[in-house]
């Protein structure tokens, strides 16, 4: 499980949000994105927007899969707009 | 528990127009993540005024803090994302007024949104609104009928066609 801090202003907003969905939707197994303990379904884009994730949010990654959670890691890490 | 797994045919749900405004395709749309349905299917609405309605009934599962787009999830478990305008986000509330709050249950037709069109456009943004059904795994069939491009619907049109799998 890794944890990363949001950095861009927006948040997790729709762009960001579709692009998640898509990166896992492949993973055999569940895809979580963990809000203070609250686990939400990286595979639902409305889960996602649901988070209501601002900048300086923390969250858990987890994921089955590891490769994918390194790259939701990555990118979850540069999100700029 | 175990009636769930002896769901029956589900019917067809209406998606009614948000907005009073012209019809478009998504692929209209100046945003590749909506253009190419990235988000998932649906349609777009280019605003004549302000007033945004419920597209559906049900539960208000997101309402986001930027007031500029959110999303409702029907009673037959339909996921509904409404996006006022393109890169609104940005705009951090300013200009949008909200009649409900995340958790709400709303009918159809409900008054859910003021927004400031002019102060979209003075902001350099698109008001163009998408319609999008966000769980496109769990529906078996949408359909958009082409004559309804281009023409102007209101808040009380039916215009796109889902059913549930």
């Amino acid at each position: 499980m890794k944890t990363v801090v949001i950095q861009n202003e927006s948040g997790l907003h729709a762009r960001p949000c579709s692009h998640i969905a898509n990166m896992v939707k492949n993973v055999a197994g569940d895809v979580y994105l963990i809000k203070e303990g609250k686990p939400y379904n990286a595979k639902s884009i409305m889960s996602l927007m649901g988070m209501g994730v601002t900048k300086g949010t923390a969250l858990e990654i987890e994921c089955a899969d590891p490769v994918v959670e390194e790259s939701l890691y990555q990118f979850l890490s540069n999100l700029s707009e | 528990m175990f009636n769930l797994f002896k769901k029956k045919e589900s019917q067809s749900q209406w998606v009614n127009s948000p907005i009073q405004g012209r019809i478009e395709a998504l692929d209209s749309v100046p945003d590749p993540v909506f253009a190419g349905k990235m988000v998932g299917d649906g349609f777009a609405v280019k605003p004549a005024n302000g007033m945004v309605y419920a597209p559906i009934s049900g539960e208000v599962v997101q309402l986001f803090g930027t007031k500029h787009a959110f999303g409702i999830r029907s009673s037959e478990g339909l996921e509904v994302l409404v996006h006022v305008g393109i890169d609104t986000v940005q705009l951090k509330g300013e200009g949008f007024e909200a009649h409900v709050a995340t958790g709400d249950q709303v009918t159809q037709g409900q008054l859910v949104l003021s927004v400031d069109l002019e102060a979209i456009e003075a902001a350099g943004k698109s008001t163009i609104t998408p319609v999008i059904v966000t769980n496109m795994t769990e529906v078996s069939e949408l359909v958009l009928a082409s004559e309804i491009i281009g023409s102007d619907k209101g808040p009380t049109d039916a215009v796109l066609s889902v059913r549930m799998k």
